[in-house]
């Protein structure tokens, strides 16, 4: 009966299509009963329940946050359907995974099938609101690596979800965490026992199908001493001509000496030329460096979403710890970013490397907007800040906005910004040499890049660079 | 704030420009009732408690007799308490022409300069405009270059008083001036100087703030260029407990210039704040900025800069330097160098630093048999000197290069 739809498919976007599979969705609208309905539904236990509703009632007293440099039309929030499941959902054996699923996630190049050893991720895939499909979870486990829904953890591993699920992001951090903490439906759990190098790539796809929900996904990462993981992120959604809103968290804890990378590759629907459509990215990260010589990584390249709001952040707490972000954004039409990261420096000679590099075309607008803070004990601790703008167009916008904070005269914190647009000797040095416009603005864009995306794995930066390349199309000439 | 009522309706009496001001005055004090005291976190004061603003100080004028700093081969003109005294002043070179603020306030409200930006220091314009009890109007002829500098010296006040003056600056066409302005004042001095710099003219305009140690300022600068206008403004900041200077320049005709610098000296408890604003309104405009901070004790010293390039400031060129240095553990020291840009045929960048003196250089010099103290005030001084000799007056620049030593000396240690 259900068949995923070629949808005739903007060139633009090519994640575009929508899949029809039955779907069990809640009613619009949010209230604690819609909260302790989704808690039931999925058979959580009792303190998770009263987790939401705490949430929920710190919520209320929250308001929408404004200062970012972000226009965009107000958000409903009693239109949204804060519950989106796929009707077949228990699955034994990847076998069961409703066909249509698995050939939307095929159609994204998602390497679900455990056959594929190739490709070698580790995948949880993330389809509205739940999580669908885990794969290699045996194999991880054999090593004691956790890798699973959030919501089987609560029931697998509560002790530890209860620990560190809302240690790094408070319930009352934020107006969007508070909403996320309140109605989340799913996301991924990830733990590293001590000493263990996780054997490969864990990496979530998250997709958006269903027409007007929000998504709210959660992930918790917990790194034991001595430990390391890679973790990657995806994201899609079908060209819809309403705004959805994405709410997310992620939260990192990383113990002595353990590593966490955490690279995104964010391509929610940006909307149509003419700025209709297209996802609310308004999304919570943060890192805790909780122990002596931790260390937490985020590598982000941004080229979807209508409206972003992202901050990923890190603590650095234990002594010698390092935070770094890598953050490449792209943004053209009418897409509009407000995104940069935090580095709070609380641990003795704790180090942080911020490179952001963003580009503007078309009509859009694009903030970074950071903060370095050093605490009066964090003495010996060191920042640098790297933060340059590419502008390609007269109509587009480029701003920065960082704040540096320091509290104690035993540290060191620089920060370099430039903004400029392509140079036309460089354009003009390539097209001399027969590359075409478009060419040599990829190759010059790509340049700009490359501090960031040398720090992604290496599929990841294929992915990204082509990416880069769609998101541009049709900005030059 | 009934505070400032209260003050306003005893103080009356005594306010320039008698009933014929008093609306205007009314008004404004309304305007900064509605506006109220900026609540903790407002975005343009996060970084500048204002616990020691919340009273009202009284507005009538204080008697002085302090001894009244003078600028050697300069042109002094002095205020008390914002109220220019002939008997103190020098006589002014051909094609300048100040005249005291007073002399116009039974007229109307002081007039800005059209285009002139708006107020960073919002709401306290209110309250000066409220209050406005002196000041001057400096105006340069068209096509004169005044060697002599002008030095608009402050003093006066006292603590638990207050001082709300005004400085109108014009440069006409192609005129060439140096304006100082020398504050040595108690109590809250509360001062709008408003520049207005017409086509091809070039003004130096240098600030040297060393009021008295208890002293409260708060500087609303707002400056306007027009084409191919030059203006090279220094901020040397020394004194108050707290000082607010927030400067606001608007680049209005095309190939303005605008170089902005500042050194910021704390000790004890001492707050510098220096926000800025600069607009690229017009193409082909160059602006630099480039401010130090030496900041010992438990000062805090703050730099907050927003470059704005608008549709219409294409073929900018901007630049934001802020290097600060801690001298103790427990100073603290904010940069925010911001850029917004609606264009793309700009250049601009920016940079900050913030560290502590280098422990290599110090030893370089220790090695050579100087011993640590000097070697500290050297090394200090030397980050000061980069800015003050951007001042290009000579006089000028050795007064600014004299209380910068007697401050390293008092101290660093």
């Amino acid at each position: 009966m259900s068949q995923v739809q070629d949808l005739p498919i903007d060139q633009d976007y090519k994640y575009g299509f929508e899949t029809d599979v039955e779907q069990d969705i809640m009613p619009p609208g949010l209230d604690e009963d819609v909260i302790r309905n989704i808690s039931a539904k999925k058979g959580e236990p009792e303190w998770l329940t009263e987790y939401r509703l705490a949430a929920y009632a710190a919520w209320l007293e929250m308001t929408e946050p404004h200062w970012a440099h972000l226009k965009y039309t107000p958000i409903d929030y009693k239109a949204i359907s804060y519950f989106a499941v796929p009707k077949r959902v228990v699955l034994d054996s990847l076998d069961d995974l409703d066909p249509e699923i698995k050939a939307t996630f095929d159609k994204l190049g998602i390497p679900l099938d455990e056959q594929k050893m190739l490709a070698g991720v580790a995948v949880d895939a993330v389809f509205d609101s739940v999580s669908v499909a885990t794969t290699f979870r045996a194999k991880l486990l054999e090593q004691g690596v956790i890798f699973m829904s959030i919501s089987e953890a609560v029931h697998e591993y509560p002790e530890m979800v209860k620990k560190y699920l809302g240690s790094v992001i408070p319930v009352r951090d934020n107006f969007f965490a508070a909403l996320n903490a309140a109605v989340f439906t799913d996301g991924t759990f990830v733990y590293i026992p001590p000493g263990t190098r996780c054997p490969m790539e864990l990496s979530t796809y998250f997709r958006i199908n269903a027409r007007g929900t929000g998504q709210f996904e959660r992930t918790l990462i917990i790194a034991d001493k001595g430990s390391y993981v890679s973790y990657l992120e995806g994201c899609t959604a079908p060209m819809r001509d309403e705004n959805q809103l994405h709410a997310a968290c992620v939260e990192l804890v990383a113990l002595e000496d353990a590593v966490i990378k955490y690279s995104t590759v964010q391509n929610w629907y940006p909307g149509n030329k003419d700025g209709v459509g297209g996802i609310y990215n308004f999304v919570t990260k943060r890192g805790k460096c909780l122990g002596n010589r931790s260390k937490i990584s985020w590598t982000q390249v941004e080229t979807g979403s209508a409206v972003t709001w992202k901050y990923p952040s890190c603590l650095l707490i234990g002594d010698d710890s390092v935070g770094e972000f890598y953050s490449v954004a792209v943004t053209n039409n009418h897409q509009q970013a407000d995104t940069g990261t935090k580095m709070i420096h609380l641990g003795k000679n704790t180090k942080s490397t911020i490179v952001s590099k963003g580009i503007s075309a078309g009509k859009s607008t694009q903030s970074y907007r950071g903060l370095v803070q050093i605490n009066p004990k964090a003495t010996g601790a060191r920042n640098h800040t790297q933060c340059d703008s590419l502008l390609i167009g007269d109509l587009c916008g480029a701003h920065t906005f960082p704040t540096v904070d320091v509290r104690n005269n035993d540290s060191q914190v620089e920060h370099e910004a430039t903004t400029s647009s392509i140079g036309e000797d460089q354009l003009f040095y390539c097209r001399q040499r027969g590359l075409s416009e478009e060419d040599a603005v990829a190759l010059i864009v790509n340049g700009f890049c490359k501090d960031v995306f040398r720090e992604l794995p290496m599929e990841f930066a294929i992915e990204a660079t082509k990416l880069l390349a769609v998101t541009l199309e049709g900005a030059v000439g | 704030m009934s505070d400032w009522r209260a003050t306003f309706v005893a103080n009356q009496e005594t306010f320039v420009g008698g009933a014929h001001a008093l609306a205007w005055r009314e008004d404004a004090l309304a305007a900064f009732e509605d506006a109220g005291m900026p609540r903790p976190k407002a975005h343009a004061w996060k970084h500048t408690p204002l616990k020691a603003l919340k009273t009202a100080f009284n507005a009538a004028p204080v008697a002085y007799s302090g001894t009244t700093p003078r600028i050697e081969g300069a042109v002094n003109i002095v205020l008390v308490g914002g109220v220019v005294d002939p008997s103190q002043s020098d006589a002014l070179p051909e094609g300048v022409t100040v005249t005291s603020l007073q002399a116009n306030l039974s007229m109307g409200a002081p007039a800005l300069p059209t285009d002139a930006p708006a107020t960073l220091n919002a709401p306290f314009d209110t309250l000066n405009k409220a209050f406005v009890n002196g000041g001057t109007v400096v105006t340069v002829a068209k096509n004169s270059t005044i060697e002599a500098p002008i030095v608009l010296v402050h003093v006066g006040g006292a603590t638990g008083h207050a001082v709300h003056v005004q400085n109108h600056i014009r440069l006409e066409r192609s005129a060439k001036a140096t304006i100082v302005e020398l504050w040595a004042m108690d109590g809250l001095a509360n001062a709008l100087t408003t520049t207005d710099t017409a086509d091809n003219a070039e003004l130096h305009h240098i600030v040297l703030q060393n009021n008295g140690p208890e002293a409260l300022f708060l500087a609303d600068h707002r400056h306007v260029l027009g084409r191919n206008a030059r203006v090279f403004g220094t901020s040397v900041a020394l004194g108050s407990l707290l000082a607010r200077v927030g400067v606001h320049t608007r680049l209005n005709g095309e190939g303005a210039e605008c170089d902005l610098s500042g050194v910021y000296l704390g000790h004890g408890s001492q707050h510098h704040d220096h926000t800025l604003r600069m607009e690229h309104k017009a193409p082909n405009c160059t602006s630099n900025q480039r401010f130090r901070g030496i900041l010992g004790g438990k000062s805090r010293g703050v730099f907050s800069s927003l470059l704005v390039v608008t549709e219409t400031g294409v073929k900018a060129d901007g630049t934001q330097d802020n290097r600060n240095v801690l001298l103790s553990e427990t100073a603290r020291a904010n940069s925010e160098p911001m850029l917004e840009i609606y264009t793309d045929d700009v250049k601009a960048a920016h940079g900050s630093a913030i560290g502590k003196l280098d422990d290599e250089a110090l030893f370089y010099m220790r090695a050579r048999g100087i011993d640590a103290s000097t070697a500290r005030r050297m090394l200090t001084g030397g980050i000061a000197r980069e800015i003050i000799a951007d001042i290009a007056d000579e006089a000028i620049r050795t007064h600014a290069e004299t209380l910068v030593e007697a401050w390293l000396l008092e101290s660093v240690a």
